[in-house]
C-alpha cells in the first residue's frame, strides 16, 4: 500500500530515513521543475532541490499540515530559487567562465549533443515565459502532474492553472517553431 | 497522451538514471545527520541522553558552588574552633573529654586511666 505524503511525514519526523527518502522520491522531480522554472541551469536547480529538501527536513515540525507536505516543500524550492536567482543576478557583472557541461551517460555522444541542443533551445525559450506559466508548464508537461494537482500545491484556481498552460504552450509553440522541432 | 502536451523530454531529469540516483543519494547523505539527531531524540536511550546534556553543566555548577562553599568554611575555620568552648559548656560534655576537645587533641592513655578513675586527667 502506498503511504500517504501525512504518513511519510509523521516517519521523517521521528528520524525514519526511508520515510524521508521516499518523500525525496516522490518529489524530486516536481522540485526539479519548480526549481527549473526559476533558474535557467539544470545544475543550479539540482542544488536548490537538494537544499530544499534539508531544509524541508530540518523544518518538518512547520509543515502543519503534511497531507500538503508537497505544495509546503515546492514554496521552500521556489524561495531558495528565487534567492539563487538574486544571487545569480548580482554576480552577473563579474566576469564568470563558462559552465562545464555534464555529460548524459545514458546516450552515445551524438545524441547527447543532440539533446544538449535541444534543452538549450528550450531552456533559452521558457526563459522568456513570466515564472507562473513556466512552472505550471514544466509541472504538467514534464512532471506530468494534473490541473488540479499544480492548482493545490501552487495555491491557484484550477482554471488559471489550464489558463497558463494553454498561454505557455502557445508561447512556446510560436517561439519554438523556427528550430523545427518534432514534437512526440 | 495528451496531444497538446509539449515534448520536454530532453529536459526531464531522470533521464540520465545514474545522475539522478546520484542527486538521490547526495540529498541522504546531506539528510543523514538530522534524521540521526531526530531519531535519537526519539530513541529512550537518546532522550535520556538528551536529558543528561543539560543536567551536566548544572551539576559542575553545584560543584563549583559547593566547592566554593567547602573553601569559604576552612577560610571561617578559625571562628569555628574558637567557639569550641562555648559549644562544649551548651553541651555540659565532661570534663576530661571536654578538655581534649578544647585543646583540640585525642586522649592520651594517662588521661584514659584518668577518666576511668573518675579524677582530673
Amino acid at each position: 500500500m502506498v503511504e500517504t505524503d501525512a504518513q511519510l511525514v509523521e516517519r521523517a519526523r521521528r528520524g525514519d530515513a526511508a520515510a524521508f527518502e521516499a518523500l525525496v522520491r516522490r518529489y524530486l522531480r516536481a522540485a526539479f521543475a519548480t526549481a527549473l522554472s526559476v533558474l535557467a541551469e539544470p545544475a543550479d536547480a539540482e542544488d536548490v532541490c537538494q537544499d530544499a529538501f534539508i531544509t524541508a527536513l530540518e523544518r518538518l515540525e512547520d509543515c502543519r499540515n503534511p497531507e500538503r507536505f508537497a505544495a509546503w516543500l515546492l514554496q521552500i524550492v521556489r524561495n531558495r530559487a528565487h534567492s539563487v536567482r538574486r544571487y545569480q543576478e548580482v554576480r552577473r557583472a563579474l566576469p564568470l567562465r563558462d559552465g562545464v557541461p555534464v555529460p548524459d551517460n545514458d546516450a552515445g555522444p551524438a545524441k547527447s549533443a543532440e539533446r544538449a541542443l535541444l534543452r538549450d533551445v528550450l531552456m533559452q525559450e521558457l526563459k522568456t515565459l513570466p515564472d507562473v506559466y513556466r512552472e505550471v508548464l514544466l509541472l504538467h508537461d514534464m512532471e506530468g502532474w494534473r490541473h488540479r494537482e499544480i492548482a493545490e500545491r501552487m495555491g491557484l484556481p484550477e482554471g488559471t492553472v489550464r489558463s497558463h498552460l494553454f498561454h505557455a504552450r502557445r508561447a512556446m509553440r510560436e517561439r519554438l517553431a523556427p528550430y523545427h522541432f518534432q514534437e512526440r | 497522451m495528451d496531444p497538446q502536451r509539449l515534448d520536454l523530454s530532453s529536459l526531464d531529469p531522470t533521464a540520465n538514471s545514474e545522475r539522478w540516483e546520484r542527486l538521490v543519494h547526495t540529498i541522504m547523505q546531506r539528510a543523514a545527520p538530522e534524521l540521526a539527531r531526530r531519531a535519537a531524540a526519539v530513541d529512550p536511550v537518546g532522550m535520556l541522553s538528551s536529558w543528561i546534556r543539560p543536567l551536566i553543566p548544572a551539576a559542575a555548577a553545584l560543584a563549583a558552588a559547593s566547592a566554593g562553599l567547602l573553601l569559604w568554611s576552612a577560610r571561617d575555620g578559625g571562628t569555628a574552633v574558637a567557639n569550641v568552648p562555648g559549644v562544649v559548656e551548651a553541651l555540659q560534655i565532661p570534663r576530661p573529654a571536654a578538655d581534649w576537645l578544647v585543646e583540640g587533641r585525642g586522649p592520651s592513655l594517662q588521661d584514659l586511666l584518668a577518666a576511668l578513675e573518675g579524677g582530673d586527667p
